[in-house]
């Protein structure tokens, strides 16, 4: 086996995120293949490569209300894909997308794949929302000794908010900024679900739907479809076009599934801490010389903790950080300049892709209005459960 | 000790199953004993039942009778939730360490405004077709 080699983004193509799933009544309708089968040859396209080159292909495992069942192997031959590396499907809650990029970043690295593609198309508003909840339920629970409980994935994020709130004296309303920051930097974002202008008051006055946290300080439904080329660097480099390297990778599984069955703090999210600092010294740099990060965070409370628990913010400082713009445009560490999972929007299993995606738009200068000046380094978090797992990447622009 | 427990004139939508190393519990529980598990190697407590031990991989173990009281460690309040859950309106939910050293999540029968860090109690939520567990504030 070959040393391991340095591994580079190369092509990237997405669908907005937001509702847009067909139904099955529309005999208009496109369907998986028809909206991601054009975004993969966008993202080939792009890297100056056609199907041919393709040896690996990572999906994200579809939703549940995809019709069609085995999905990887199907949507491979729809695609004209002939594969040397692999054909697989991929899921694990909320780090999906990132164990997606994953996949595809091993095959490359190990050289079973010349060029690997990660990709994935969720439709999550098509299905009635009774039984997306009862699905939703059994995978964020013991079945039989927590779902019948009741408890809604952002339920858990509740409690953390809860309970931060308990111990640090944070109120509700400076946690809230997080959702008036994330639309503020999804305005500029051509993907984002949501790009209207929000206040703080606004924020506050929807209705409750997990205590502490009301309408607009947790995530919408949201259908999305993306693509990510990857290839080695040396590839990337004699393709003479643009590029971001992979640097670092972190990962860790706390042993917990929400919360474990002894006291523990729930909101210190150890997961996060330890990937990044796998992910950092891989990459051989520390996390001051990050220049932004995209941190998987469904609520607002969410990207309180994980800022907190990776040290991008000091413990009980992530919402008061967010609020003084440490953590806006043009602060210290911009967080979620693609408007996060509040505001562009959260296909839970592709997110990590969307973020992965955001960065390396990042990197390569091309985000206009809301483009990070001089962005050289940036860390990529994913999680699952209540942060019971968390992967990270860190990615670096052009030399 | 055996715990209250509060009669409910409804159905559980979604009633816990009941296998070979989980039924002792729920047969306890009608009973208002909330058992948990002690693995027999390293003495670690369990819970959920099942058939090994996280701590050590044992698969030994002792049945012991929890206590019943510990404390509120955080509450939520469901209000966008299954409809089948939601006919009653929104619902609270908790999470409690037992005085075991065991942390699980409970139905919570009182002010969903309750401080944490302070003492409960579990109790029996008996329905219609099978029992959960709760838990409600009490003088410390």
């Amino acid at each position: 086996m070959n040393a391991p080699r340095k591994v580079a983004i190369v092509g990237a193509a997405a669908s907005p995120v937001g509702r847009w799933a067909p139904s099955d009544q529309d005999d208009d309708a496109l369907f998986e293949l028809d909206v991601l089968g054009p975004l993969v040859i966008a993202a080939l396209a792009e890297a100056g490569l056609d199907r041919s080159a393709v040896d690996t292909a990572a999906f994200v495992t579809p939703s549940p209300s995809t019709r069609q069942l085995g999905f990887s192997t199907y949507m491979a031959a729809r695609l004209g894909l002939r594969c040397n590396g692999s054909v697989s499907e991929v899921s694990a809650l909320g780090v999906s997308g990132g164990l997606a990029f994953d996949q595809a970043l091993a095959d490359v690295a190990l050289g079973r794949s010349e060029t690997a593609l990660a990709l994935g198309i969720s439709y999550q508003t098509n299905a009635p929302l009774p039984v997306v909840m009862e699905h939703s339920l059994r995978a964020v629970g013991d079945v039989d000794f927590q779902s019948p409980f009741g408890l809604t994935p952002i339920s858990w994020y509740a409690f953390d908010a809860a309970r931060y709130m308990h111990e640090t004296g944070i109120t509700r309303e400076q946690i809230a900024q997080i959702a008036v920051k994330s639309r503020r930097h999804a305005m500029a974002n051509e993907l984002a679900q949501f790009r209207k202008e929000l206040t703080l008051e606004e924020v506050l006055a929807q209705r409750m739907i997990v205590s502490p946290l009301g309408l607009f300080e947790v995530p919408s439904v949201a259908d999305g479809a993306i693509c990510l080329v990857l290839a080695s660097e040396e590839a990337a480099r004699a393709s003479g076009k643009p590029y971001v390297t992979v640097e670092g990778r972190g990962y860790h599984h706390e042993g917990y599934h929400q919360i474990g069955g002894k006291p523990h703090d729930m909101t210190a999210f150890p997961a996060a801490r330890q990937a990044a600092r796998a992910a950092l010294d891989t990459a051989g740099v520390s996390l001051g010389d990050i220049d932004l990060a995209e941190l998987y965070a469904p609520c607002t409370i969410t990207e309180v903790l994980v800022s907190e628990a990776i040290g991008f913010c000091a413990k009980g400082q992530g919402a008061l950080d967010a609020a003084a713009g440490v953590t806006s445009l043009g602060g210290r560490i911009p967080i979620n300049t693609s408007g996060g999972c509040l505001s562009r929007g959260h296909p839970p299993a592709l997110t990590g892709l969307y973020g992965l995606l955001e960065l390396r738009e990042q990197l390569l200068g091309r985000c206009g209005a809301r483009q990070v000046e001089g962005a050289r380094l940036a860390m990529h978090c994913c999680e699952s459960g209540n942060y019971n797992a968390a992967l990270i990447h860190v990615l670096e622009g052009p030399k | 000790m055996t715990l209250p427990i509060i009669n409910i004139n409804a159905d559980l939508p979604s009633v816990p199953r009941s296998g070979h190393f989980t039924r002792q519990f729920w047969q306890a529980l009608g009973e208002g004993r909330f058992l948990l598990q002690q693995c027999t190697a390293c003495t670690a407590l369990r819970f959920p039942p099942g058939s090994i031990c996280t701590e050590c991989s044992g698969s030994e173990t002792l049945w012991i009778e929890a206590g019943g009281r510990g404390t509120l460690y955080a509450l939520t309040t469901v209000h966008a939730g299954p409809p089948a859950l939601m006919r009653d309106g929104p619902y609270t939910r908790a999470i409690v360490d037992l005085n075991e050293g065991v942390r699980l999540i409970a139905e919570w029968l009182g002010d969903p405004q309750a401080r944490f860090d302070t003492p409960v109690e579990l109790v029996v939520t008996r329905y219609a077709n099978g029992c959960l567990f709760g838990a409600r504030s009490i003088a410390a």
